[in-house]
């Protein structure tokens, strides 16, 4: 009888479900309710991931996930089946740090491994277009009691394939629900005064107009559902403070002509950083189905809105040309410091003192980037040739967004939903990690001390501890991209100069150089569960 | 209330009026005189259980039924701050109690060999282990000890506490049964023949330094404590408290009640704080020895209230494990 009912109140249920876990949602109420301790709006790639941390971690609590779509089974993700299409890379793929992929967990790492979907990078350049500095990161950079998977400094992984294997665990898991592909109607949170109350959500299946409503009750809602949040926005709660980069992005897949020797490149410029990222295992042997013996990449490359537009508008072939220019030339001189008119119009000594000092610059410069490469052994690589686009070229605009609170009674946001961030440190989904990954900690401790998340006490406390360490954390990382963003976008010369010496110095100074490592590939987050 | 005498109540408002006065002058952090504890009802509440005072003389006839470690005027203090005790901004001990707890977990789990993982649906790792929480307050710790599977009794020399402390608890079912004792301190349980020598656990946390005699609750407490024998190892007792340190004087009197106000002032007597060696040496009078002890430290930011086990920094808050010699 209850497991009939249970059907009707959700056409979603799984029959393999105990029985005697439904009973105690319909014990408190007349209403058909159910009720989980925590409910996730979202099932892309921090959403998935938080409800298989918190259900490995806290197995004593019960998750639901929601999410609109349901996502393909991993065999469709992975092309097994599709006989007909060739495939090749999506462009829609993250840069995970190591931090990120031992949160993913080693199960689903090995499987995207397995599948030649891991495309693992072990060096990191970048360069400047207007002058010498060379900035260089590798896997020795990282000591080896820190390293987590190991010798790399991160993996490009494709959005699909990941989501769609972190779906296929949870089937298997008897702690989520996973509800979809739902619509949620309304959300009713308890006002920060009552104190056992819980938040109430009506949703009803999607695609189906004449879907009977039904209602779930919950402990704690997370918000996982992106930069336009449903969740966030419907609450009316929460405040965010956003910013337009002025600059859109412009993104695609395309074939290369030798191998990539896993590396990442990324080339800053006047209008934003052009980035060229290995993506699928180079090793084809991996690769099932029609997908083929070639050798990808995907570009990520920022540029002002116009630019942005005509690149689009051009033919491949012309297209093909632009990228290669850009990420086919190495570090050049540094512009000269002063203006040559300026220089002319004053008299003869201080034109002498300004020969001096631009000359003081230029060597000092130059000096730093031959020691760097004396104490790395190695020089500048030269990325691949592009030799065509595969499939289409997309463009997003670039915003900045940060939500002044991450907490609001009994809801939570966490990555997209709670802050977007330039693509140019590839760090948007290693934030939304972390904060899956500090959620789940804070939560585990608080159930672990017997307090409870049923509790306001209990709760409130997990969730104080939360929003306060990521923002912290989040902060830090805008502030860094923000100082990246302005420093690599002037052509005040002077800037120009004061930069390329410091990105010299971070190069060819060990300490520093490998204290930055460990903050891009997350090492140094304090977040481990 | 009605309970308490109004001469008492008028008392201690004039004990936090006297010290708001010494407040203002720190200058920035003066505030409004008359609502000082309904402001900033905070503290030690997990903790009234025996409870003093610095005039404290002769109140005691007031309160008969109460054994005489425990004053009436701090009862009447701690129940006023009863209905903010569950809110983490107002009450600095459940930000403290993550810590506590696990201080607690991992010593029972050394001493009965059970496994704290939580790895199955349901946490209980203190099933069938019966625990005291002597000065309950609210009901913090004894709802933690609950939820975690425990039996728990709790005590608290004020009614109202612990009458609002059960209506707390009785709304979850991992909480419900347990058994508030409110109007009684613990050197009277330890006088009940049923309760003697029946606890596995007994918590004294955050209540020693409100005792007029300290000696007289270790009594009561270590009384209460199961007995070793051959197949028990006998009760494990939980005393957490403030060492009386300069640092001490500077983090909890100055910094905790005068400079960030997160407890009201008068809150504490520095005087009244006890060292790890001074409880040591007052449960060795009953035949307890230290197991282990942790310092209990914020580390900055400070306003985030995150506490943290430390084995070396003893000088501020700290807590300490004792079992049968």
């Amino acid at each position: 009888m209850i497991a009939s009912l249970s059907r009707k109140v959700n056409g979603n249920v799984q029959t393999n479900f105990a029985v005697s876990k439904y009973s105690r949602f319909f014990s408190s109420s007349n209403k058909l309710e159910k009720h989980f301790d925590v409910t996730i709006v979202g099932g892309g790639a921090v959403g998935s991931a938080l409800a298989n941390l918190i259900s490995e971690n806290i197995p004593s609590l019960s998750v639901a996930l929601m999410d609109a779509r349901t996502p393909k089974s991993p065999n469709d993700a992975f092309n097994i089946d599709s006989s007909s299409k060739t495939c090749f890379p999506s462009p829609r793929a993250y840069a995970l740090s190591p931090k990120s992929l031992s949160l993913l967990g080693d199960d689903i790492v090995s499987k995207l491994d397995e599948k030649g979907r891991l495309a693992y990078y072990d060096t990191m350049q970048v360069w400047e277009s207007d002058g010498p500095a060379v900035l260089q990161f590798n896997h020795q950079d990282i000591d080896d009691t820190d390293k987590l998977n190991g010798d790399i400094l991160g993996a490009v992984v494709e959005d699909e394939p990941m989501v769609s294997c972190l779906w296929d665990k949870m089937k298997n898991n008897s702690h989520v629900e996973l509800i979809s592909p739902t619509i949620i109607e309304k959300i009713n949170a308890p006002s920060a005064s009552d104190d056992e109350s819980k938040v109430e959500v009506m949703y009803k299946k999607a695609g189906n107009d004449n879907a009977e409503p039904s209602n779930l009750t919950t402990n704690l809602l997370v918000a996982a559902d992106g930069a336009n949040s449903f969740v966030r926005k419907s609450d009316g709660t929460f405040h965010t403070v956003s910013y337009s980069y002025g600059r859109t992005a412009v993104t695609c897949t395309v074939e290369i002509d030798s191998s990539i020797h896993k590396t990442a490149f990324q080339r800053f410029q006047k209008n934003g950083p052009i980035a060229l990222l290995p993506v699928w295992n180079e090793d084809s042997s991996k690769r099932q189905g029609n997908c083929g013996d070639k050798t990808y990449a995907n570009i990520v490359w920022s540029t002002t809105p116009e630019e942005a537009k005509y690149l689009k508008s051009l033919p491949e072939k012309d297209f093909v040309m632009a990228m290669n220019d850009l990420l086919q030339s190495g570090p050049t001189n540094t512009p000269p410091l002063f203006p040559t008119e300026l220089k002319n119009s004053l008299p003869r000594p201080f034109q002498s003192a300004m020969n001096g000092i631009e000359m003081l610059s230029q060597s000092a410069n130059t000096g730093l980037t031959m020691s760097g490469m004396t104490e790395r052994r190695q020089g500048f690589r030269v990325a691949p040739m592009i030799t065509n686009v595969v499939g289409r070229v997309f463009s997003f605009d670039l915003n900045l967004m940060h939500a002044k609170n991450y907490i609001s009674n009994r809801i939570c946001l966490v990555g997209d939903a709670a802050h977007t961030i330039h693509p140019m440190a590839g760090q948007g989904l290693n934030l939304g990690m972390g904060d899956a990954a500090c959620l789940t900690k804070n939560i585990k401790h608080v159930v672990e001390s017997g307090m409870g998340i049923d509790t306001n006490a209990g709760l409130d406390y997990a969730l104080k501890q939360y929003e306060s360490s990521r923002q912290r954390e989040v902060v830090a990382t805008m502030g860094g991209i923000q100082f990246l963003h302005g420093a690599f976008g002037t052509t005040f010369s002077p800037a120009v100069h004061v930069r390329s010496v410091g990105m010299n110095m971070i190069n060819s100074i060990g300490p520093v150089r490998r204290k930055l490592v460990k903050v891009a590939t997350g090492i140094e987050d304090v977040v481990s569960i | 209330m009605n309970s308490i005498p109004r001469k008492m109540i008028q008392r201690t408002e004039h004990c936090f009026r006297k010290r708001a006065l010494v407040t203002s002058s720190f200058g920035s952090c003066s505030f409004p005189r008359n609502s000082l504890y309904q402001q900033h009802p905070t503290c030690a509440f997990s903790s009234s259980s025996s409870v003093s005072s610095r005039s404290s003389n002769g109140d005691d006839n007031t309160r008969s039924t109460l054994n005489n470690s425990v004053s009436s005027e701090e009862v009447s203090k701690f129940s006023a701050m009863a209905s903010t005790w569950w809110k983490v901004d107002h009450n600095p001990l459940i930000s403290m109690n993550p810590i506590r707890m696990s201080f607690i977990l991992q010593q029972i789990a050394n001493q009965h060999k059970i496994n704290i993982e939580h790895t199955s649906s349901a946490y209980k790792p203190l099933s069938n282990l019966k625990a005291l929480d002597a000065g309950c307050g609210g009901g913090l710790l004894s709802e933690s000890l609950a939820r975690l599977g425990a039996n728990v009794t709790a005590v608290d020399p004020s009614e109202e506490v612990a009458k609002a402390a059960r209506i707390h608890s009785m709304k979850q079912n991992d909480t419900k049964d347990i058994d508030y004792k409110g109007g009684m301190s613990v050197e009277e349980l330890a006088n009940m023949e049923e309760y003697r020598h029946s606890f596995d656990i007994v918590c004294v946390l955050e209540v020693i330094e409100h005792a007029t005699d300290p000696k007289s609750l270790m009594q009561g407490a270590t009384s209460l404590l199961k007995q070793p024998t051959d197949t028990h190892p006998g009760g494990l007792l939980f005393v957490s408290t403030i060492n009386r340190t300069a640092k001490s004087y500077a983090v909890a009197i100055v910094g905790g009640e005068y400079l960030t106000q997160k407890l009201p002032i008068g809150t504490h007597d520095w005087r009244q704080f006890l060292s790890p060696k001074e409880v040591n040496q007052l449960v060795q009078n009953f035949g307890m020895e230290e197991v282990d002890k942790k310092g209990m430290i914020l580390k900055p930011p400070f306003w985030d209230l995150k506490w943290y086990l430390d084995s070396n920094d003893f000088d501020v808050n700290w807590i300490g494990s004792y079992m049968h010699k």
